[in-house]
C-alpha cells in the first residue's frame, strides 16, 4: 500500500506580510515544489497541503500529490487568527492521513511534517490556544515553527510542543524567507530519503539539517 | 486602435426600448461641431458594421479616434450599434510534469565490499542442472551513489548445489559487509560440513531414507535434523564471523542487520533432495509445471511496524525447536526451477505475501524469468537476468537479488 509522507505549510497571510514578505512566500512555494518534483523518491511519496491564516483563512490547498499541486493565489490581509489554521490542520489530519491498521496488517501514512511561518502574535484571542491543545501532537512527525520579527515565541513553543522546534529569521525579507523555505525543501527531502532507506520517520528537529539562522552556510 | 480593414454602414430599425444599452455619448446640437468618444472599445479586434449613423446625418465615425465626429443635422434619439469581433485573450497555465525515470540518477559507488551488479552463470558437466544468478543494485541506492546491500554466494559443491542469499536493512550502515560476511562464511561452512564424510553420509543416508517413503514423519524427522546440523550451523556461525567483524571494529552488531536464505539440492535415487532455510523476509521455492508450487520458507514479518528478522539478531538463535522450524526439506522427482531471492524481487512481482502461496502466481513469475534469461540471443543468460531487473516499478527501488536452479 502507498505510504504517502503529508507536508503541511502552515503560513501567515496577515496585512503585515504584504509586499516583499507574502512575495517572498509565493516564490518559496514555487521553488519548493520545483525542487520537490525533481527528486523521484519524494515525488512518489509526498502530499503537500497549504494553509494560510490572515484575512483568507483556512486550506489554500488540500493535501494533494507532487504531480497534481497547483500553486494557490495568496494575498496579504487582514489579522492572524492561528486558532482556524490550527484547527483546519487537524481537521485535515483526522480526514486525510492515513492511521495504521494492526489487524489488516495495513500501515497507513508516514505522520505528518508539519512547517509553520508567521510574522506576529495571534489576534483570535484564545482560540488559538484552545485549537493548539485539541492537536493531538503524536499524530505528527515534527512541527516546526518559524517567526519573523514581532512574533510571540512562547505562542510558538506551545503550539510546537517544544522550544527547540521554534527557529527564527532576522528579517522577513526575500533572502531570509528563500533561506527558510530552502531548508523546508531540504528537511522535506532528508525525511523521504530515510524513509526510503529502511530509517522510518524523523521524530524531531534534530534529525533535519540545521535551520538557517543558526549556520548560514547551511545550504 | 481598431482594425482598419472596411466598415460597413448600414441603416437599423432598433428603439431604445428593444436593445441595452452599453455606452451614453454626451449629447449633440443640430447645427454645432461635434465629437463624442466612446469609451467601449479595449477588447475589440475589429468593428465589422456601424448601424444607424446615417440617420443622424452630417456626422461619421472616426477609428483613429474612437469618436463620433461631424456636424449633426436631425434631432432625436439615436442608437447607433457596432457590431464587432472582440479580441479578448484569456491565459492557461498548463503545468507538465517530467518523467520520473528520467529523475533518476546512477551514480557509482565507492564499491567498497562489493561491486554495484553482479552475476553469474555455474554450469557443470557433471550436474544437469546449471545455477543463474544476478544480484542488481536499486534505483535508492543508485541516486545516492551507495553501496548494494544485498549480497549472494552460489557453489557446487561434490555433488551438491549450493545457494545462498542476504539482504541487508537499507537503516544498517554496515549491512553491506553484513551481507557479504553472511554469504561467504555460510557457504564456506556447508562445504566443510560436507566435505566431512560421517556428516555427508549421515545427511545422504536420511535423504535416502526418506526419499523412499516421504510420508514417513521419522524419517522427515530425521532428515530434519541432519540438515538442520549442517544448514543451522552455518547460519550460527554466519552470525558469529559478522559479530567478530563488529567487535574488531568496535561497532555495534545491529549495523550490520542482515537476512539470510540458504538451499541446498542434491540428485538421488533418480530424484533430487532440497533443503531449505530461512531467517528474513524475501523466499525460495521449488517449482514444477503441472504440480502447486513447494514452498522452501516463510518470510519473517517481525513486528507491525514493519521490521524483518536478521540472522545478526542472538535471539534468533535461542531454541532449537524455533530453529527446526524453518528447516524446509523436499525429495522430487525432477523440477523445472529452484527459485532463492531478496525481497527486492518477490515485492514487486508478488506483492502481498499471501500471494506467494499461490502456484498461479509462481507459474506467471516462471514465465517470466524464463523469458528474460533469453531476452537476447547470444547473451550470457546471467547478463539477461541483470538486463531484466532494471525493470521500472514505483516505489519498488530496493536491491535486486535472484537465484535459479534449473
Amino acid at each position: 500500500m502507498e505510504r504517502r509522507l503529508p507536508v503541511y505549510l502552515l503560513l501567515d497571510t496577515s496585512g503585515s506580510m504584504s509586499g516583499e514578505p507574502i512575495e517572498a512566500v509565493r516564490n518559496g512555494i514555487q521553488l519548493l515544489v520545483s525542487a520537490l518534483r525533481n527528486e523521484p523518491q519524494a515525488l512518489e511519496t509526498v502530499w503537500l497541503s497549504v494553509i494560510t491564516f490572515g484575512k483568507q483563512t483556512g486550506t489554500a490547498v488540500p493535501l494533494t500529490d507532487l504531480n497534481s499541486f497547483q500553486e494557490p493565489t495568496i494575498t496579504a490581509d487582514g489579522g492572524t487568527p492561528m486558532g482556524k489554521a490550527l484547527t483546519e490542520l487537524k481537521k485535515s489530519i483526522d480526514q486525510n492521513v492515513r492511521k495504521g491498521d494492526k489487524e489488516k496488517e495495513e500501515k497507513g501514512d508516514w505522520k505528518p511534517l508539519v512547517f509553520m511561518l508567521t510574522d506576529g502574535g495571534p489576534t483570535d484571542g484564545n482560540d488559538w490556544k484552545n485549537a493548539s491543545n485539541n492537536l493531538d501532537r503524536k499524530r505528527i512527525a515534527c512541527f516546526i515553527a518559524c517567526g519573523t520579527p514581532g512574533y510571540e515565541r512562547s505562542v510558538l513553543e506551545t503550539i510546537t510542543g517544544d522550544p527547540a522546534n521554534v527557529i527564527e529569521l532576522q528579517t522577513a525579507n526575500s533572502d531570509q524567507l528563500s533561506k527558510f523555505f530552502k531548508w523546508v525543501t531540504a528537511s522535506i527531502t532528508g525525511s523521504v530519503k530515510d524513509i526510503a532507506e529502511g530509517e522510518g520517520e524523523i521524530t524531531g528537529i534534530g534529525s533535519l539539517p540545521p535551520p538557517p539562522g543558526e549556520d548560514e552556510d547551511v545550504l | 486602435m481598431i482594425g482598419a480593414s472596411e466598415i460597413e454602414y448600414v441603416e437599423n430599425n432598433s428603439t431604445i426600448d428593444d436593445i441595452a444599452i452599453d455606452f451614453q455619448i454626451p449629447n449633440g446640437k443640430v447645427g454645432d461641431r461635434y465629437q463624442g468618444e466612446i469609451d467601449l472599445f479595449n477588447d475589440v479586434e475589429k468593428i465589422k458594421t456601424i448601424y444607424g449613423i446615417g440617420k443622424i446625418g452630417g456626422v461619421e465615425f472616426d477609428k483613429k479616434s474612437n469618436s463620433i465626429i461631424g456636424t449633426p443635422q436631425n434631432a432625436g434619439e439615436f442608437l447607433i450599434e457596432f457590431d464587432c469581433l472582440v479580441k479578448k485573450k484569456k491565459v492557461i497555465k498548463l503545468i507538465v510534469n517530467q518523467d520520473p525515470k528520467k529523475l533518476w540518477k546512477n551514480i557509482e559507488s565507492n564499491q567498497e565490499h562489493k561491486v554495484d551488479d553482479d552475476s553469474l552463470f555455474l554450469q557443470s558437466p557433471k550436474h544437469e542442472k546449471d545455477i543463474v544468478v544476478a544480484s542488481k543494485r536499486g534505483r535508492s541506492h543508485e541516486h545516492n551513489g551507495t553501496q548494494r546491500d544485498d549480497h549472494y554466494d552460489v557453489r557446487f559443491y561434490d555433488d551438491w548445489f549450493i545457494s545462498i542469499v542476504a539482504d541487508g536493512a537499507g537503516s544498517a550502515p554496515l549491512s553491506s559487509l553484513g551481507s557479504k560476511i553472511a554469504c561467504e562464511t555460510a557457504g564456506n561452512i556447508i562445504a566443510e560440513a560436507l566435505a566431512d564424510l560421517d556428516k555427508k553420509q549421515s545427511v545422504v543416508d536420511a535423504i535416502d531414507e526418506y526419499s523412499k517413503n516421504n510420508t514417513n514423519a521419522e524419517a522427515k524427522k530425521k532428515l530434519k535434523t541432519q540438515v538442520y546440523k549442517i544448514i543451522v550451523t552455518a547460519a550460527y556461525e554466519a552470525h558469529k564471523a559478522i559479530a567478530m567483524e563488529a567487535k574488531s571494529k568496535g561497532e555495534e552488531l545491529k549495523l550490520y542487520h542482515t537476512t539470510l536464505l540458504i538451499t541446498i539440492c542434491r540428485k538421488i535415487n533418480q530424484g533430487y533432495f532440497v533443503g531449505g532455510f530461512q531467517i528474513g523476509d524475501g523466499i525460495s521455492a521449488i517449482l514444477k509445471k503441472g504440480e502447486p508450487v513447494k514452498l522452501l520458507g516463510w518470510p519473517d514479518s517481525g513486528e507491525y511496524a514493519g521490521q524483518t528478522n536478521f540472522i545478526t539478531d542472538a535471539r534468533i538463535f535461542k531454541t532449537a525447536e524455533a530453529l527446526m522450524e524453518r528447516i524446509y526439506v523436499e525429495y522430487i522427482q525432477d523440477f523445472d526451477a529452484i527459485y532463492s531471492m531478496t525481497d527486492g524481487i518477490s515485492d514487486p512481482l508478488f506483492g502481498d505475501e499471501k500471494n506467494l502461496k499461490l502456484t498461479e502466481k509462481w507459474n506467471e513469475f516462471n514465465n517470466n524469468v524464463t523469458e528474460a534469461l533469453n531476452l537476447e540471443n547470444g547473451v550470457s543468460p546471467d547478463k539477461n537476468l541483470l538486463k531484466w531487473m532494471e525493470f521500472y516499478e514505483e516505489r519498488e527501488h530496493d536491491d535486486r537479488t535472484l537465484v535459479i536452479i534449473l
